[in-house]
């Protein structure tokens, strides 16, 4: 008679607990590298996708370098959370971006997919509304962005802030107290930190999967990339799963996988935080990044979601 | 080593030496040894930044922080390698591991889904409770029982459908 399942499981753990291995000297080592790091105070595990992330969107939007929403999102990126697409932007890599609007992707094997633009037909009865679907077979996408090149050094450094305080003024998108806070908040920066933001804003996010409500979201079936990274490879597109790719090239198309069947709905997943590697902002970085949030406007920033405008051709069928 | 450090220092140097074995063990189960170091000690700053965070019952905590990590660094590794490593790698056990101490264990273990395996390392290997388990996981505790039985469920049948279940049960001729 065979041991249950989880016993004969059991006896067969890989790695066994050592438990003075907390007080060698490798442990002890990383332990001291731990203390000796300035403690920030991390956001709370429920802190919405676009709290610490739209800090550095409206930084972009109100320096003026524009860019897409959504696009920066340094303090969350690679995840498992299906209804979030984390990238990073290789700044020396540009590409023309592809014209098609819509496409449909056959996977090609090795995380790459095989995608052609299609039309979407309408078609229409008599008086009846028109109803539209995309011609050929495979996954549908749809176009939503390009990706984005990351701000230039110029933009992200002291100078840089110091400029756009001054501009943000004269354009009365910040009154003189505002500026005053903020120039004394950056003073109190090292210059490492725009090194650092510079780094952050290479790394961008894309919020994926379909309609939230309730606290629950539509997500792509197990398997299929809810974002597509695409380039032009002559009448077809060369595309990728966005979620880590850390090579993404500016003007490479930006593809948003559309709800269908197979699709899953979940609960909203909690948002994965983290900075990227080599990233840490102490209290008084933090505080300067607030100081655009707080102080800044917006100016009308477009949605990196929002469907782009395609021309329709109707046909006309007759009764 | 010498450290010198506040009470806050104190206290976060305690829960690190008390549980650095365990985390350690479960990175080291998902990613390998090699990878183990590095994961532990990405999960412990976390724990130092969030120190206000972390629970009068860390462990089950600290294994969510490690998980999430080794899930990051996973895909963020993933995507360099060639697609046959990458399938490779989803599929088999870590080097580590003795396939010969009970291979048909690590034949049905292959053939779990990711999803399955990590529930059924937690109860078989971490050894927590459903409750604690759950909490790694972040689901309800009922929810974890049920992915739980179907996960054990799935194994089962995996060994029963084994060539040596198959061969000893034949073999046995004490059994009716």
């Amino acid at each position: 008679m065979h041991p249950d399942a989880i016993t004969r499981l059991r006896a067969v753990n890989p790695a066994a607990v050592d438990p003075g291995l907390g007080r060698e000297p490798v442990a002890q080592a990383s332990l001291q590298r731990i203390l000796d790091s300035p403690p920030v105070t991390a956001p709370p595990a429920r802190r919405p996708l676009t709290s610490r992330g739209l800090v550095l969107v409206l930084a972009v939007l109100v320096l003026g370098v524009g860019g897409a929403l959504a696009a920066t999102d340094p303090m969350g990126w690679w995840s498992s959370n299906p209804s979030e697409t984390h990238y990073r932007v290789n700044p020396d890599a540009r590409v023309p971006t592809p014209v098609a609007q819509q496409i449909r992707c056959t996977a090609g094997g090795g995380g790459r997919f095989r995608c052609t633009p299609q039309q979407e037909r309408c078609y229409q009865v008599g008086q009846r509304a028109p109803y539209c679907k995309l011609s050929g077979t495979g996954l549908p996408y749809q176009k939503i962005d390009a990706i984005p090149a990351p701000p230039s050094n110029s933009v992200f450094s002291r100078a840089g802030f110091t400029k756009a305080i001054t501009k943000a003024l004269a354009a009365r998108r910040m009154t003189a107290a505002h500026a005053a806070r903020f120039r004394a908040d950056l003073a109190r920066v090292p210059d490492g930190f725009f090194t650092e933001l510079r780094l952050a804003g290479q790394y961008g996010t894309y919020g994926s999967g379909g309609e939230t409500k309730n606290g629950r979201t539509q997500v792509p079936p197990v398997g299929q990339a809810a974002t597509l990274v695409c380039t032009d490879a002559g009448r077809r597109l060369s595309c990728q799963d966005l979620n880590g790719d850390a090579d993404a090239p500016v003007g490479a198309g930006v593809y948003s996988a559309v709800p269908g069947p197979g699709w899953r709905t979940v609960r909203t997943p909690r948002y994965i935080g983290g900075l990227p590697p080599g990233v840490q902002f102490t209290h008084a970085e933090e505080q300067v990044l607030i100081d655009l949030l707080r102080f800044g406007t917006t100016t009308s920033g477009s949605s990196s979601h929002g469907v782009q405008a395609k021309p329709v051709h109707i046909i006309h069928l007759k009764r | 080593m010498t450290l010198t450090m506040d009470g806050r220092a104190t206290t976060f140097a305690t829960l690190y030496e008390q549980h650095y074995g365990a985390v350690h063990a479960y990175a080291s189960r998902r990613v390998g040894a090699d990878a183990a170091d590095e994961i532990a000690a990405e999960t412990f700053l976390i724990a130092w930044r969030r120190s206000d965070a972390v629970p009068d019952e860390p462990l089950p905590w600290l294994y969510g922080v490690a998980r999430n990590v080794a899930l990051r660094q996973y895909e963020a590794t993933r995507r360099q390698t060639r697609a046959r490593e990458a399938a490779q790698r989803e599929r088999s056990a870590p080097a580590h591991f003795d396939a010969a101490a009970d291979p048909a264990v690590w034949e049905a273990w292959d053939r779990l889904r990711p999803a399955d395996r990590e529930v059924l390392a937690l109860v078989a290997w971490e050894e927590l409770s459903v409750a604690e388990a759950a909490r790694v996981l972040g689901c309800p505790a009922p929810q974890f029982s049920v992915r739980l039985f179907r996960a054990r469920r799935r194994l089962e049948r995996l060994l029963a459908s084994s060539p040596e279940a198959s061969s000893s049960e034949s073999s046995d001729p004490t059994e009716a």
